[in-house]
């Protein structure tokens, strides 16, 4: 069952194209990989889907509702999340406080509670328990309490998956998880997106450019240039594509 | 760099207690400073802080989620014209004008931020001063705001439980009441969830908004709780001097609370009372030094300004609220000695 469905999505930069009817769909569980060269209009699919920008023209449908150019924050309650290219935290609170700020959509509470002080204090304890299973999932429970903006660009990067994950969304889309990462870090996050998906049941959509990770991650594979779909597959169909090869590599007029 | 910010603590049963009891001691305190300041001079200075301290923690709300706004003089005017007309216009009570000058600065505040937070950052601090400076034109342009001379004959407040108003130290009262209001408001949000998540759009909105916060309904609350103190400042204000004018709302208000907020410090909510309180202070101090020249006060208000900023680019508040820690970490040194000697 498709999860996500995207038709015909476009986005113009003034004369620039810079995704042209893309389509794509996305099961339930599934891990898509979303490649292409530089500027082939990956994040922009990326900030077009999550909200960010405004389609200008194509339809994004997400658990059967039509969420196309819906503001992110309604995207995001509805169970879609991003992560970011670079990493974003805040970076002066600490990890802890990074995770329960994530939570924000399971705790609405209004300016009067807030005020009044009514019916916080049980919630609060519901919360705390939820970012320590996390934390301890994501195997930052020992550094719960340092500033976010001190941890090695591993655990930030981690941490920046955790705020995603912390409002238990039905689907993310990771931006270049394993961006910057030593061969130790990216093998290890690898194997903590498998566990979340596993864990959690959660469908993930991801743009990498480490092929090595998005081989060994992805189920799906869909790649993009100059903003237009050139091949989907599997990693084994992707890998043996002409079309994405020469996408890559170039090819040479004579040697066609 | 910034204090790691507190996030959502529990409060435990004991730390509760003892801060209840200093709470107390400070409020009687503040309650009996007419005993101890009986020059009328000193007395309208003091009620000068009272409602500054509003303004400035206004604005600082509103700037812990981001919203520069350069216009809480604007709101703080709004406030006081609404309750100058209420009053000498429509013959209005004095409560429910105030409190309607409250509100109708909020009401602009609403409309404002919601045309004008499409801005960010610096963008959004420009068109706000540009809207102070329209509404200014405004007052002083008009007739139904009595133009340049403004509004005369402001009433004081009407009786309430049997407290007359008019006194200097009535004022006084009514200014502490609704500045301690104020930071008691102040200081639940800070505590609360949506405290936190102010604090959270404030550094990184994108962030915020992709786990689902509505950034612009969080921003334009905040600013509108804020630009609400401002305006009832605004309206104490008015009946306090008695009869307003434009010029009393211009950007040397802005430049004072400014001022106030960056010494103050803008990570803490106790910011705008350390701010308004040092400063005055030094101000008022440098008064009595023989053969002061008042030229001086701004060069040294200036100076200090440019020394916090360097030195404590977090404000007083960071200081002071560091010195517990430092105590207990000093406390805990002295204790181990005797360990740390026999151990050697």
């Amino acid at each position: 069952m498709s999860i996500l469905q995207v038709k015909g999505l476009t986005k113009n930069f003034g004369g620039l194209r810079a995704l042209d009817h893309l389509d794509l769909e996305i099961n339930q569980g599934e891990i898509l990989g979303l490649i292409g060269p530089n500027g082939a209009g990956k994040s922009t699919a990326f900030n077009v889907i999550s909200g960010y920008l405004k389609p200008s023209a194509g339809k994004v449908v997400f658990k059967g509702e039509d969420i196309t150019g819906l503001r992110t924050d309604k995207i995001a309650s509805m169970g879609l999340v991003r992560t970011f290219q670079h990493t974003m935290l805040y970076s002066d609170m600490t990890v802890r406080e990074n995770v329960l700020a994530g939570l924000h959509l399971h705790y609405k509470s209004g300016l009067f509670d807030a005020l009044f002080g009514f019916r916080t204090a049980h919630k609060r304890t519901e919360l705390e328990r939820r970012a320590t299973e996390l934390l301890e999932m994501l195997g930052l429970a020992t550094r719960s309490n340092e500033r976010s903006g001190d941890l090695p660009h591993g655990y930030q990067r981690l941490l920046g998956i955790g705020i995603a994950l912390s409002s238990n969304p039905d689907m993310i889309m990771l931006d270049e998880p394993v961006t910057g990462m030593n061969a130790e870090e990216t093998a290890s996050t690898m194997a903590m997106i498998k566990r979340i998906r596993q864990e959690m049941g959660t469908t993930i959509l991801l743009v990498e450019h480490n092929m090595k990770a998005v081989m060994g991650l992805c189920e799906g594979i869909i790649v993009l240039n100059f903003g237009k779909k050139i091949a989907e597959g599997s990693p084994k169909e992707i890998r043996q594509d002409t079309a994405v090869i020469e996408a890559y590599l170039g090819v040479k007029a004579h040697a066609a | 760099m910034r204090p790691v910010q507190s996030g959502l603590k529990v409060i435990t049963a004991r730390r509760f207690n003892s801060k209840l009891v200093i709470t107390i001691v400070i409020l009687i305190l503040l309650f009996l400073i007419p005993t101890f300041v009986t020059s009328s001079y000193h007395l309208r200075i003091t009620i000068n802080m009272l409602y500054m301290i509003m303004l400035v923690a206004g604005f600082r709300l509103a700037l812990s989620a981001g919203v520069f706004s350069m216009a809480p003089q604007a709101f703080f005017g709004i406030g006081a014209y609404t309750l100058a007309l209420l009053v000498t216009r429509l013959n209005w009570n004095w409560w429910l004008s105030a409190l309607l000058a409250g509100v109708v600065a909020a009401a602009c505040a609403a409309i404002v931020g919601r045309i004008l937070l499409r801005l960010k950052g610096i963008f959004f601090a420009i068109s706000t001063l540009a809207f102070a400076s329209v509404l200014i034109l405004i007052w002083k342009t008009f007739s139904f705001f009595g133009g340049h001379s403004g509004i005369f004959g402001i009433p004081d407040p009407d009786p309430i439980f049997g407290f007359e108003f008019g006194s200097l130290v009535s004022y006084f009262y009514l200014a502490l009441v609704l500045a301690v209001i104020t930071m008691l408001v102040m200081y639940r949000i800070e505590k609360s969830r949506y405290g936190f998540t102010l604090r959270c759009i404030g550094p990184n909105a994108d962030l915020a908004r992709s786990t689902g916060v509505n950034v612009m309904l969080y921003s334009i609350t905040a600013f509108c709780i804020g630009c609400f103190f401002a305006g009832i400042a605004g309206a104490f204000f008015a009946s306090f001097l008695g009869s307003i004018q434009p010029h009393a709302f211009e950007f040397n208000v802005l430049m004072l609370i400014l001022l106030y907020a960056v010494i103050g410090g803008v990570y803490s909510v106790w910011g705008p009372i350390y701010g308004v309180v040092i400063m005055t202070g030094i101000t008022t101090g440098l008064t009595y030094i023989p053969n002061y020249d008042p030229k001086i006060g701004p060069i040294i208000l200036g100076v200090t300004l440019i020394v916090v900023m360097m030195r404590f680019p977090n404000g007083i508040s960071f200081l002071l609220e560091s010195i517990p820690g430092w105590l207990r970490k000093a406390s805990r040194k002295k204790e181990n000695e005797p360990y740390v000697n026999t151990s050697s």
